[in-house]
């Protein structure tokens, strides 16, 4: 276990749903994942939505309390938010009132870094991301890249050794998405961080990560994990036959997971007040 | 030349209409197309300055002002607390307790002055209680609004960042709502306005609204006119003051609804 970094062990999820005739809906959004990931690796999970992908990241990020199961990081057991961990949600999720150098700041300010170090931190990182012109700008003024930049260097200004990623580039057009994969990419290999990249796009999950999780949906659970042996740096025109085969192989797996997702569907309609 | 026109043009095309108004303020009636009066010209309006005297005036504006303040003042105290621990704390009592307060919100303040002069004595606290009534409902109702529409992911990121409670509420709540608590601060202060000068007429001594109701009493009614003005001129004010401070608090609000747009 020393190796792995993150170990997630049988993790489950429930969500109780309003009491109906005398019981509670209990909707499983993840059951009985498992999975381990390596030291400064990048793995994806991909799945259809509505899988408990996200779910699963905020059980990673200590966000919510597993409803049975565990994650450790580095052997110990997660049990809240904590600052080795960063996070970049879907959608930006930027303080609108912030600048964007304010808005890198914030988890230094919980930190209680001083002004000085908070300075020169925020400044690297802003400069990272190829900020450095519009440190002072407040988020409206930019546009949607350049906003999932600044929440990037946001979530490593304070320091993590993990990074979770929630389809974080989901919001951009395909032109910037592509730009920013390279970037985070870069980024990737100078600060040599673990991240786990939750996508729904298969194209993007096999470009970036050494590994592969496929999830299925209701309720969420892993699949099957793909080792990526696309030798790095990667060719940005994914026309390669390994990038092929594996493109097909996924999508084939989630395929079947959606023809057999609706069964399970009407499934647990039917059995809603368990 | 032309330029200098259009720009003048530019700058002047909101206060046209005003412009004219006063124009017809003076010359239909003075031309003796309604009977004067009635309908006192401008000028003769002006001229009831001197009549009652600067001195005086200013007193009454003064006076009035400050029983606004108070009554604004106590009554943000009061609801901006209150819609914070409501909205934020206690959802449940809030959402108990709404359909009482949008009951007790309807009730205009006058029909309670009559109470209030009994629970709290005549003169300044009756005045204070309305207006306190008057601007309590749409702070205390903006600011549960506002704060029951907070971005869920800023409150989610923040807490990634283990921000505790207390941080949470003054840098993602507190931001985040401003702009709807200060919708509700100036609507509040707008009633308080309107409700002063009304409580004025009512029980009080001193005050725009009470000058008002002396002309009436009198029949003075060119001073009728000039208190209307006046009181018209003040409530401007105190709205193009409350707009100044909005903007300089809530610097990204306006760029937020371009990028909507």
């Amino acid at each position: 276990m020393s190796e792995n970094k993150i170990s997630i062990e049988n993790a489950c999820k429930y969500f109780y749903g309003k009491e109906r005739r005398g019981a509670a809906s209990k909707f499983v959004a993840i059951r009985n994942v498992s999975l381990d990931v390596r030291e400064g690796e990048l793995l994806s999970i991909v799945g259809p939505s509505g899988c408990g992908k996200s779910t699963l990241l905020d059980l990673l990020a200590g966000l919510e309390p597993l409803s049975d199961g565990a994650i450790y990081i580095d052997g110990g057991k997660v049990t809240g938010p904590d600052l080795r961990r960063g996070i970049v949600l879907q959608g930006y999720a930027l303080f609108p009132w912030r600048t964007v150098r304010e808005n890198v700041e914030f988890g230094l300010e919980i930190k209680d870094a001083e002004k000085k170090e908070m300075k020169e931190t925020s400044q690297h990182f802003i400069k990272l991301v190829g900020l450095e012109d519009f440190a002072d700008k407040y988020p409206h003024e930019l546009s949607g890249g350049m906003r999932q930049r600044v929440a990037l260097a946001r979530a490593l200004a304070y320091g993590p050794e993990i990074l979770l990623m929630d389809e974080p580039f989901a919001a951009v057009d395909a032109q910037t998405r592509e730009t920013l994969q390279e970037e985070l990419l870069h980024i990737w290999e100078e600060t040599r961080k673990t991240i786990i990249f939750i996508t729904h796009s298969i194209d993007e999950a096999i470009f970036l990560s050494d590994r592969v999780a496929v999830m299925t949906s209701s309720p969420g659970s892993i699949k099957s994990i793909l080792s990526v042996d696309i030798e790095r740096p990667r060719n940005s025109d994914r026309a390669t036959a390994e990038f092929s085969s594996l493109r097909r192989e996924i999508w084939s797996l989630l395929q079947n997971d959606a023809a057999r997702g609706d069964e399970i569907e009407q499934e647990y309609c039917g059995e809603k007040a368990v | 030349m032309n330029r200098v026109l259009s720009s003048l043009h530019r700058r002047l095309a909101s206060v046209y209409l005003l412009i004219v108004f006063f124009a017809l303020w003076q010359i239909v009636p003075s031309a003796g197309f309604v009977n004067a009066t009635y309908l006192t010209p401008l000028f003769r309006v002006i001229r009831e300055i001197p009549i009652v005297g600067y001195f005086n005036l200013a007193t009454d504006v003064l006076i009035s002002l400050k029983r606004v303040a108070i009554g604004f003042l106590i009554s943000t105290a009061a609801a901006l607390p209150l819609g914070f621990v409501l909205a934020g704390a206690l959802p449940k009592l809030a959402k108990f307790l709404n359909p009482l307060l949008l009951f007790l919100s309807q009730i205009p303040p006058f029909i309670l002055f009559p109470v209030f002069v009994i629970i709290f004595g005549v003169g300044e606290s009756g005045i204070v209680t309305v207006i306190i009534w008057s601007a309590v409902w749409p702070i205390l109702f903006n600011t549960i609004s506002g704060i029951n529409m907070v971005d869920p992911l800023l409150v989610k990121c923040a807490r990634s960042m283990c921000a505790d409670k207390l941080t949470i509420f003054l840098e993602v709540v507190l931001p985040s709502s401003l702009p709807s608590i200060m919708t509700g601060m100036r609507s509040g202060l707008t009633l308080c306005f309107l409700m002063l000068i009304g409580a004025e007429t009512m029980g009080a001594n001193s005050g725009m609204g009470w000058e008002i109701n002396m002309a009436q009493r009198m029949a003075v009614i060119p001073r009728i006119y000039l208190m209307a003005l006046i009181v018209a001129v003040v409530g401007l004010a105190i709205n193009y003051l409350f707009e100044w401070i909005e903007r300089t608090l809530i610097t990204w609000k306006e760029a937020e609804r371009d990028a909507l747009a």
